[in-house]
Parts: C-alpha cells; structure tokens; sequence
C-alpha cells in the first residue's frame, strides 16, 4: 500500500514540475517573448504535465483494475503446478474406484428418465392429459438424483483427504495441499481460498479460515505481489521521468501546444461519454447471458417462454421439492402489461394532449408560467405515493362502483386501478412533451390560418395539431415505454395473479412485477425461476428499446421538418 | 417616441401627392395608431388606397409599414399586447368596428406573409383549406374548381396539376409562395396584403411572383410591403414612404420616385439611407 501512495505522489510531484518546466522552457525558447510562442505557455506546462502524467497514472490505474487478479493466478498457478503428482494420484484412485463409477453410471440413467418425464409433462399439459403424474414421477426422479449426488460427492471428499494425507508435512507438501485444495474446490469456493489467502497475506479484513493450506497460499502471494507493485511503481515513475524528457525536447517557439492539449481534452470528453455507453452495454449482456442460462435451463423451449398461456415459477425453497422446475408461459405478464399500459394511455393520451394543445395555444402568458411548471410537479411524485393512492383510495372505488353495478366478482386491487393511477402519472409526461413539441410549430403557419379567416380551434386542428403529429407520437410513445416499465404502482394495486384475462377489473400482473417477485427475498441464483426475472427483463428491454427508437426517429424527422 | 438627430424634431405632417389615378377608393384609414404595449409603433397613419391598383409600402426596417399591413386584417388582434386606434375603412365599412368579426373581415381581405407558409398537408388541401372552413363549395366538383381556378390565377396550375396530393412543401420557395397566393385567392377576398412576398426567393422567382402581381391586379386591391425599391417602382401604382413609425409621403409611384416632397424620401430612395 505505502508503495503505491508513494508513487501517486512522487507522480503528483512530477507532473507539477513538468507543467512548471513546459512553461519555462517555452518561454525560453521563444527568448522570453510570449507573443512569439504558438500558444500561450500555461499550454506548453500542460502538454508538459499531460506527458509526464497521464501514461504513468493509466498504467498504474491499469495496475489497480487487474493487478490483483494478475497476482492470484500466478501465485494459485504455481501451486497448482506443485500439486499436480496429488491431481494425478486423486484421479487414478477415482478411477479405479468401481462403486464410485457406478454411482456415475447410475446418475446418468437417472438424469436421461427425468428428461423423458419431463417431455411427457410438457405433452400432457398441451394435450390435456394428466400432467401431475409426470410431476411427482419428475419429484422422486429429482430427489434420487440429489441423494446419488450427495454420495458421489461425499466419496470424492474421503478420497482426497486421504491422498491429501499422502502429501510429507514440510513446506513444499503444504503448498502441494494447498494447490490441490484450491484445484478441487468449486468457483465459489475458489473465490474464498483466495479472498482468505489475501486477508491473511496483506491484513485485507479478517480471514474466514486459517488453515495451513491458506497460510501457504498467503505466503505463496506475497512475493508476486511485492514484485508487481514495486516494479509497477517503478515503470511508472520511469514513464513520468521518460515522457518529462521527450516532450520536453519537443518544445520550439512554434510548436502546437495548445492544439495537442485540445486533442487531449477531447479525447477525455470521448472517454467519458463511452463509460455511459459501455456501462449500458454491461448491463445489456448481463441480461443477455443470464437469460442465456435461463432458456439452457428450460432446455431451450424459447417459444414456450414467449407464447406458453401459463405463468407459475414454483417457489423452490428446497433444490429437491416437487414441481420446482415451474411453468414458463410468459404471455399472461405480457397481455397484464399490455392491459394496463393501454388503460394508462387511454387515461394520458386525452387528457395530456388536451392540456398541451390549452397551455400552449389558449393560456395567457401568465396563465402558462405557472400552470405548466405545476403540471409538472405531478411528475415528480414518487410512484409508490401514486402506488398507495391506487392501493388505498381508488382500488375500493372502483370496487363499490363495479358491485353497486352488478358486478359481483370485483376486487380491490385492478388492472384498471392501477392503469388509471399510471394514466395519471403520465400525464404530464406527454403534456410537457406535446407541448414543447406544439409550441416548436411556426407561428407563421398559425398566422397563415388565421389569415385565411380560420378560428383559433380550426386552426388547431387543422394546421397545428398535423404539423405537429409525428413530435406528438413520439411522445406518446416515450410515454409508453414510461408506462410499460412502470413498476411499484402495478406492484401495489394490480395484484399479482398471472391471470390471462381482458377484464380490465380482474387482477393481472406485469412483466416488472413478476421480476419483483422473482427476485425479492431470499432466492437461489440458480434456479431457473430465478434466472426468468432475468429473461423477461430482456423482454422488457428489447420493448422498451423498440418503442424508444421509433419514437426517437419520429421526433427526429418532425424537427428535421421545421428547423 | 425617440427620434433619430438625422431629421428635424418638428415632426413635419405626411405629405401627399395629388392623386392621378381615377379608381374608387378601396381602403382609408384615419388617423391609425398601433402600440405594441409601451412601444407606439404606428403612429398616425391617414391614407386612401385604391381598388384595382398596387400600393407599395416602403421604408427602412422598424418603419412600421408591416404592422399597418397588420391592420388591415386585422392581425394584429392575435398579438396580446397590440392595441389599435384610429379608423380602417373598406368599402366604407369600419374594419375595427366591434360587430366586425375578425375571422369574417380575413376571409374578404387576404394575406401572403414573408416566408411561404404551406400547411403540412396537400397542395390541393391547401388551396381547399379556406373554401372549406368558410363553406364556400357544396360539392367536390365545386371545391375542385375553385381549387383549379385559384391555381390558374396563381401561375401554378400548368406545374402541379398532375400532383396535387403531394405535400405544399415539396415545392420550391417560389412555387410555394404562388400556392400560398393561390390560397388566398381561393376565398375569393376582395383586398390582398402581401408582407415581403419575394424576400425569401430568388430573382427568377421574384420575378414570376411580381408578374404575377401585376397580373392580379385586374381584379384585387393588393397592398405590398417591400424592401426593394426596384420592386415598389416596378409593379406599384401608389406608393407610401413609412419612416420612424410614420407615414412621410404618399402618392402615385411616379411621383414619389421621380419627385419626392420630403427631404426623408429623397434620402431613403436615392440609397443614403435604410
């Protein structure tokens, strides 16, 4: 650590010099006549500091990022080496143990009758046969499998404690447990051998364990690490003082200094724009691969995912509890999402455009400078606020009126609370938008409709309403991808039956309630009921992404039009 | 009211030229004023415009002389902050009076503006647009005809007649300018104000549009602002010199050009100024 610090600083310190030394030496160069340099001075210091900085910082930030990880593999690497006579004895032992081959045998027989099971499950739920049978056959499958594991696992455990045993109690033995413990052991696993060896070897926080094998890896560490962070320090340093010496030699009265630090600062500006960029990338293959382990967990049925009627992912506390596998039909969150956003525009759509066509073409000046600002107030609302206002006051509004109606079945939480609460929200989502958007339309088309004896309404709808369509689509669209990602008001007052349903006073859930439930509490991440959050967030990204795009190409062609 | 030091503070009355031509009157105003909140932008203005003529109205920017075309129309009315006094008369009618409606009043007198301002639709919808909302045609066939008929006295029939369902703006700027004519002329007005019609085009369709002009002038009042002095003296009758809100001088075009009465006109029309 103290290594490290000392040379940021002494990197600090360098870089002050080389902006000092820019600036003298241009002034120098141009015999103490400023106005004969290209540029002012402060730009040959800054293209001086620049030099000496930044190729030594992004070494040491690269040093940082991956230098860590440099040194695991190295030292893990070279335990593992010193190992391998206990890998190849381990191996062997496996191999010539007959009980454990059959239980792999057994294992494979039992996970082919599971898949078959399963085919015939998934058959009976289409053609209506009895799908519970396969269910329980699927259970027991399932739980013979667990327990034949569990044996094979715990078979290789004493086989590797004793060939462990086989290893002499002096240092190269100890790094040889060390190395095969580390090389036996699962990713996870893998992950907490080291962060202990760490904690041990550099007084990283406290080690979980402190076994021999960890103390050997600890030391194994420490030297790699040492040399890594000296000689990063190192090449560091020289790379300050070599670029401290090259660009110096650079610098004439008429060298471009300034020119070089705007190259310079543009590309940072580039840089950070490309984190933003890069960063939703991340996100986006996240989603991507773990939907990826999804379908691989359902074994690729994508199209049942996408077009499958019935929505129920088990709630698996245990690995082995019957039914776990769960039902993947997502078209129920699908048609929920697509009620309620259809409810919420009908609700926005009127009303929000109406209000913009007011502000922007009947309001007063006076009139519009507060009325708009406190439209938009209703935006910054939180969404749980609109959520218990849906939950609490409108859901058993709507309740009463629906049984004062005759009809009997109503609940409180509705898909048409919720979308009417959301219509709401969005409200001044698409009057704000229209608005800029109407108000982006000439006033000499208004003026040449008035002109022609046309009232202010004919004009309305004739002139500015069509000149202003494409912008006004556009954000009706944004406002639909507003209202399909929309999460806690559905939460709250949609309820959350996956019912495939076109009652709008029936519950129904959404694809981001589901993704709540899936993901809320305590979860196995690799279950595929957990791992479907992932791939119905995908589903919502790629809908979103859709909408955003024509709406933004809409947009984009309207102001091509008029600017 | 700031004036510039260039002229006398007296604040010489307009001088009028004796009128040459025989039409009947069309257009008088009386003693026009228009303010623009605290800001007098018109001041005084009293003038007889004649039918069947073109009156030019020139002058440097910030004279005044669109917002007296304003008037007339009144579209001065969709301003907040204007406020009109004086008497306009057409025909002898009040145009401020207050049974007038506005949106009858711009159906008789029509308007071209600076920028040609095609609605995004159709060019047969443009033209159509006025007919339409005033009812001027009960059947397609009639509204088809007033459609070709304004076209063909706009010049424009002969180039769209095979698209008139494209988009107005995908014209070029002088046609669109002639279609926007065309519109005007749909509604059958009596008087035409046309705000820089041709600043935005290039001669050759400046020189269509002023043909086209003159050619309107058989059966219209038409009333033009323009910053060319080459324009005003080419396809006006009468002229009128606005300066600082003022109307200076008045009077048939050859007058004004070959023998201005005031110091201001000479000035403005000989290019020492504006």
């Amino acid at each position: 650590m103290q290594s490290s610090l000392f040379a940021v600083l002494a990197l600090l310190v360098l870089t002050a010099v080389g902006f000092l030394i820019g600036r003298r030496r241009a002034v120098a160069a141009a015999n103490g006549r400023a106005s004969w340099l290209h540029s002012l001075p402060n730009y040959y210091g800054y293209y001086l500091a620049l030099w000496t900085g930044l190729p030594a910082f992004i070494l040491l930030a690269l040093y940082g990022l991956f230098g860590a990880s440099l040194v695991n593999t190295l030292a893990l690497g070279e335990l593992e080496r010193e190992a391998a006579p206990l890998i190849r004895e381990y191996e062997a032992q496996l191999a010539r143990d007959p009980e454990y081959q059959a239980l792999a045998e057994e294992t494979l027989q039992i996970e082919a009758e599971a898949l078959s099971a399963r085919n015939e499950m998934f058959r009976a739920e289409r053609e209506g046969g009895d799908a519970e049978r396969y269910l329980r056959a699927l259970g027991t499958l399932t739980a013979q499998r667990n327990e034949i594991a569990a044996e094979r696992q715990a078979r290789r455990d004493r086989v590797a404690v004793s060939v462990a045993a086989r290893a002499p109690h002096t240092v190269p033995g100890v790094r040889a447990r060390a190395g095969f413990e580390y090389w036996r052991a699962p990713s996870e696993r893998r992950e907490l051998f080291i962060s202990d060896a760490r904690a041990l070897a550099f007084n990283e926080g406290l080690a979980s364990r402190n076994t021999e094998e960890i103390r050997a890896a600890a030391l194994a560490l420490r030297p790699w690490e040492d040399l890594f962070r000296w000689s990063a320090a190192g090449v560091a340093l020289a790379l300050a003082v070599g670029g401290l010496a090259f660009a110096r030699t650079r610098i004439r009265a008429g060298f471009r200094a300034r020119d070089r630090v705007e190259g310079v600062i543009g590309l940072a500006l580039m840089m950070t724009s490309a984190i933003a960029i890069l960063t939703t990338l991340g996100i986006v293959f996240s989603l991507l691969f773990e939907s990826i382990r999804f379908f691989a967990s359902i074994d690729w049925r994508i199209h049942e995912f996408l077009f499958g009627l019935h929505w129920s992912p088990q709630i698996a506390i245990r690995a082995d509890q019957v039914g776990q596998s769960g039902a993947f039909g997502a078209v129920p969150l699908f048609a929920g999402t697509a009620l309620i956003t259809l409810i919420a525009m009908l609700v926005a759509a009127p009303i929000g455009l109406m209000a913009a066509i007011y502000l922007s073409e009947y309001a007063s000046p006076r009139l519009r400078a507060w009325a708009k600002p406190a439209l938009e107030i209703l935006a910054g609302v939180p969404t749980v606020v609109y959520g218990f206002f849906a939950l609490l006051t409108v859901g058993p509004f709507l309740r009463q009126v629906a049984m004062m109606l005759g009809y009997e079945d109503a609940v409180t939480q509705s898909a048409l609370s919720a979308g009417l609460v959301m219509g709401v929200m969005i409200i001044p989502f698409v009057s704000s938008l229209s608005d800029d958007v109407i108000n982006a339309v000439p006033q000499a088309l208004r003026d040449g409709s008035y002109a022609m004896g046309a009232t202010k309404s004919e004009t309305v709808r004739h002139v500015v309403f069509p000149a202003a369509l494409p912008g006004i689509v556009g954000a009706l669209l944004l406002a639909v991808s507003r209202a399909v990602g929309e999460t806690m008001i559905v939460v709250m007052a949609a309820g959350q039956g996956a019912n495939l349903t076109a009652n709008p006073l029936e519950s129904v859930t959404t694809i981001t309630v589901q993704i709540v439930m899936l993901l809320t509490g305590d979860q196995e991440f690799d279950s595929p009921k957990t791992l479907s959050a992932f791939a119905l967030g995908l589903v919502l990204f790629i809908m979103t992404l859709i909408l955003n795009i024509i709406a933004l190409r809409v947009v984009q062609r309207f102001r091509e039009r008029y600017e | 009211m700031s004036m510039s030091l260039d002229f006398p503070v007296d604040n010489p009355p307009t001088r009028y030229h004796p009128l040459t031509t025989q039409l009947p009157i069309k257009v008088a105003t009386d003693a026009v004023s228009v303010r623009y909140g605290d800001k007098l932008a018109l001041e005084d203005v009293s003038l007889e415009i004649p039918d069947r003529a073109v009156t030019a109205c020139i002058g440097p920017s910030g004279c005044g002389k669109s917002t007296f075309l304003r008037c007339l129309n009144r579209m001065n009315d969709t301003i907040d902050t204007a406020r009109v006094s004086g008497s306009i008369r057409i025909d002898s009618e009040e145009v401020n009076g207050r049974d007038v409606d506005p949106v009858v009043l711009r159906a008789r007198v029509g308007m071209v503006f600076q920028k040609p301002n095609p609605f995004p639709k159709s060019i047969y919808e443009n033209v159509a647009y006025g007919p339409r909302i005033h009812g001027l045609a009960e059947t397609k066939a009639e509204l088809d005809h007033i459609v070709e008929t304004s076209l063909i006295k706009a010049g424009l029939w002969a180039e769209v007649a095979d698209r008139l369902h494209h988009p107005g703006t995908s014209l070029s700027g002088g046609q669109q300018q002639r279609l926007v004519i065309a519109r005007a002329i749909a509604v059958n007005p009596e008087v035409i104000l046309m705000d820089e019609p041709c600043s935005a085009l290039d001669p050759i369709a400046t020189a269509r549009i002023e043909e086209l002009i003159d050619e309107l002038r058989e059966n219209y009042s038409l009333i033009i602002v323009t910053h060319s002095m080459a324009q005003a003296a080419r396809v006006s009758q009468m002229t009128a010199f606005f300066h600082l809100g003022k109307l200076v001088e008045y009077g048939p075009t050859e007058e004004i050009f070959t023998n201005p009465l005031d110091q201001r006109t000479q000035d403005y029309i000989t290019g020492r100024f504006g």
